[in-house]
């Protein structure tokens, strides 16, 4: 499989616990091995440091950060380009978040269609990605379910 | 005088709908190339996110037109490498805010030490940057009067 796909930082959060932790780990681990481009964006890592700030959890910022550091393959800095651009996508979508217009920006700029992330409320309105779910991925890739579960 | 880097909430205040004088009088300056000021791209999502978050999205967009074009463009991308150094500060300081180490990993990075901001006491716990305060600021442009009165 060729395609590139994008890390939505849902997936780095999702679950919050031990058990949501493994489970995308072992996600990205799976998906990072057998797609030839993954991209996400540094404000990954913001997102994920955001999340444990504010559930108080200091240790989770510092694992996951690491954890994250070093199997995500490729992590795209945001410039102010990725903001002019996501100003185009406002007009389009004025309701949409700024950080959910910035994903569609970069994604835009990486020639990327597709999105792998466990945030689902509103996305399939947009036109500019296609989101994919977990089960969608491994399916794609012809793992099993039981990839989860190792 | 050393660059700025200039924290999202100093164009807010300054914004129509808050309009605090000194925080006009201070981008008039970096207008005007009396200041040398830098902000990032982190700080110009917080500018989106805070009128989102109000359900004022386009007023937002609008402030970070005009903010960006009196910087003239000088906005500092963020990088892996920044977020890098965040979690180095973030070992020695872990009480901070995520965002405030990595405004402050920017700064470092670009060889900056000054920042401008209300969130001035955050800082201090960052010994690479610090905060400039309002009154220094003014000194430093040869302003004094009205507006320091008002600040404090």
């Amino acid at each position: 499989m060729t395609e590139k796909v994008y890390l939505d930082s849902s997936l780095g959060f999702y679950g919050a616990g031990n058990i949501g932790y493994r489970w995308a780990v072992k996600v990205i681990n799976a998906v990072s091995g057998r797609f030839v481009h993954v991209n996400t964006d540094c404000f990954f890592f913001l997102d994920l440091m955001d999340q444990h700030y504010y559930q108080n959890d200091f240790q989770g910022i510092n694992t996951h950060f690491q954890t994250f550091q070093k199997i995500l393959p490729r992590v795209e800095a945001v410039t102010v380009a990725d903001f002019d651009q996501s100003y185009l996508l406002f007009k389009e979508y004025p309701n949409a978040s700024p950080r959910l217009l910035l994903v569609g920006a970069i994604m835009k700029r990486l020639e990327i269609r597709k999105i792998v992330t466990t945030f689902s409320s509103g996305m399939e309105k947009f036109s500019f990605f296609e989101r994919t779910n977990l089960m969608t991925v491994l399916n794609e890739m012809k793992l099993s379910r039981r990839v989860l579960e190792k | 005088m050393s660059p700025l880097l200039i924290d999202s909430n100093i164009p807010i205040i300054a914004s129509e709908q808050i309009g605090e004088a000194w925080a006009t009088v201070i981008l008039n300056e970096v207008a005007k190339g009396n200041c040398p000021a830098f902000t990032s791209v982190l700080y110009c999502l917080e500018i989106l996110e805070s009128y989102w978050q109000q359900e004022k999205a386009f007023e937002g967009r609008v402030l970070y037109k005009n903010f960006k074009s009196l910087l003239d463009d000088q906005i500092l991308p963020l990088t892996v490498e920044d977020f890098d150094l965040s979690e180095s500060l973030f070992k020695r300081t872990p009480h901070l805010p995520p965002r405030d180490l990595i405004h402050s990993a920017v700064a470092i990075r670009h060889q900056m030490t000054d920042l401008f901001s209300i969130d001035g006491p955050t800082y201090t716990d960052i010994e690479e940057v610090r905060c400039v305060t309002l009154n220094e600021l003014l000194r430093q442009l040869k302003l004094t009067g009205d507006y320091i009165d008002e600040r404090n």
